[in-house]
């Protein structure tokens, strides 16, 4: 019986959903700490912070849409 | 006319349960937003129910894999999928009753194979089949939900730890509305093409439409998406409580690890061809979030009553739906069985929960402390 199931699968599963779990967060945790710190500087007058911040938060912006991307994406190709 | 009694019988059974599954799963999606306020309850609800809504017009995929693998495909008839979705709802309903999330997909498949047990014996009943689609997914997802809940969190409380309290639980609380509006679209898409896949079968059996040419009609896709986006609308309001605050009391960042994480797992093992249930990684994902930040946060009790109530899903609506099944053979063949159970079942609805579906949407009150 236990030779018909795709045991393949399952061991992808097993480390793919987990990094794929742990992408949401980071990106996610990054994308608030980067604009909310790109504001913070940006109001105490420190201009290359800011840059460097919302750089941060952009990427990680984009990290993260990319993540929800795929998301749409796998539901739509299901 | 006795078997287009049954087909239009079956059809209403089916929409009854994708109704059931709709406000059975609705706290999957939104609890945990409730919970943290990201939403208000209503509109987490409306939210909810229009992407199940959309989810159901997405793919029709799988609609075509009901059942497979798990009984006989030509052992199936109309009565087996009657029985099937009978022993599904009373299990929905039972577990809705005392506030325990479960699979409904489960309930399904053990419906079903109960109802074909009875019918024809354990010969249809793909042992490999109920291993690989309800056994392991059933310790695979919430194990894997927990952990990966539980590092998420502890991993965002590092990143985000010295921020302003307000806009990191501003900035979580968006994120919520984004994973719970996948999970939706996720659900709507799942389950409500089950619904579809059952309508579609009994139609083939009643011969509407030829077994070599299965598609689901329009009027199917429409009814089923219909069914379950107004169950969703409905609100499980009991899950939801469970769910939301009766595990553990939890903050923006939590609810959103849960869910992120959860949405993720989900996706990417629907993605893999080994899909798992939404109900399984949510719950292990809140009790994730919970523990990893205090163990005893995790209100164990509620935690043990809801993996008993996965443990007996499978067998419990088994036993109901054979019971179905042969409660509709006392009657001999033809319709009159079919007709009196579905009476019955009703009647015993309407008498033990007609008040009740809609409790008051008192859901985001902190849970007690533990």
């Amino acid at each position: 019986m236990l030779a018909v199931i795709e045991w393949d699968k399952i061991g992808e599963l097993l480390y793919v959903a987990p990094l794929a779990g742990l992408a949401v967060s980071i990106t996610y945790a990054l994308m608030i700490v980067g604009w909310s710190r790109a504001n913070e500087a940006r109001g105490a007058g420190a201009g290359g912070s800011a840059v460097a911040y919302s750089l941060l938060g952009a990427l990680a912006t984009i990290g993260f849409v990319g993540v929800v991307v795929f998301g749409i994406t796998v539901i739509i190709n299901k | 006319v006795s078997s287009d009694i049954v087909l239009y019988i079956v059809v209403a059974t089916a929409l009854a349960f994708d109704f059931t599954n709709g406000f059975h799963d609705t706290a999957n999606a939104i609890a945990t937003s409730i919970s943290t306020r990201a939403m208000s309850p209503r509109a987490a609800v409306l939210m909810s129910a229009v992407l199940n809504f959309a989810g159901a017009f997405i793919s029709l995929e799988v609609a075509a894999t009901v059942a497979k693998g798990i009984i006989e495909a030509d052992a199936v008839t109309p009565t087996i999928v009657f029985g099937g979705l009978i022993g599904a709802i009373a299990w929905n309903l039972a577990t809705w009753w005392f506030g325990l999330p479960s699979s409904s997909s489960h309930a399904l498949i053990g419906g079903m194979i109960g109802s074909a047990f009875v019918a024809k014996g354990a010969d249809v009943i793909q042992g490999d089949g109920v291993v690989e689609k309800v056994v392991l997914p059933a310790l695979i997802a919430p194990t894997l939900a927990f952990i990966v809940a539980g590092i998420s969190i502890l991993v965002a409380y590092r990143v985000v730890g010295r921020q302003r309290p307000g806009v990191v639980n501003r900035g979580y609380r968006l994120g919520q509305i984004i994973t719970g509006s996948l999970f939706s679209l996720a659900h709507g898409t799942n389950d409500a093409q089950k619904t579809m896949g059952i309508i579609t079968l009994a139609l083939i059996a009643h011969g509407d439409i030829a077994a070599n040419d299965f598609h689901v009609p329009t009027w199917v896709v429409v009814c089923s998406a219909s069914a379950i986006s107004l169950g969703t609308y409905s609100g499980g309001w009991r899950i939801i409580r469970t769910m939301g605050s009766r595990i553990i009391k939890m903050d923006p960042a939590q609810g959103f690890s849960a869910q992120g994480s959860g949405a993720a797992i989900v996706l990417t093992a629907s993605h893999l061809g080994f899909p798992l249930s939404t109900t399984h990684v949510i719950s292990g994902g809140v009790m994730g979030a919970g523990a990893a930040k205090r163990l005893s946060a995790v209100r164990w009790g509620v935690a043990g009553n809801i993996a008993l109530a996965w443990l007996l899903t499978l067998p419990c609506s088994a036993v109901i739906g054979g019971t179905a099944y042969a409660l509709t053979q006392v009657f001999g063949d033809d319709a009159v069985g079919v007709v009196l159970v579905a009476l019955l079942v009703i009647g015993l609805i309407a008498a033990a929960f007609g008040s009740r579906v809609r409790r008051g949407p008192a859901i985001t009150a902190p849970a007690e402390a533990t």
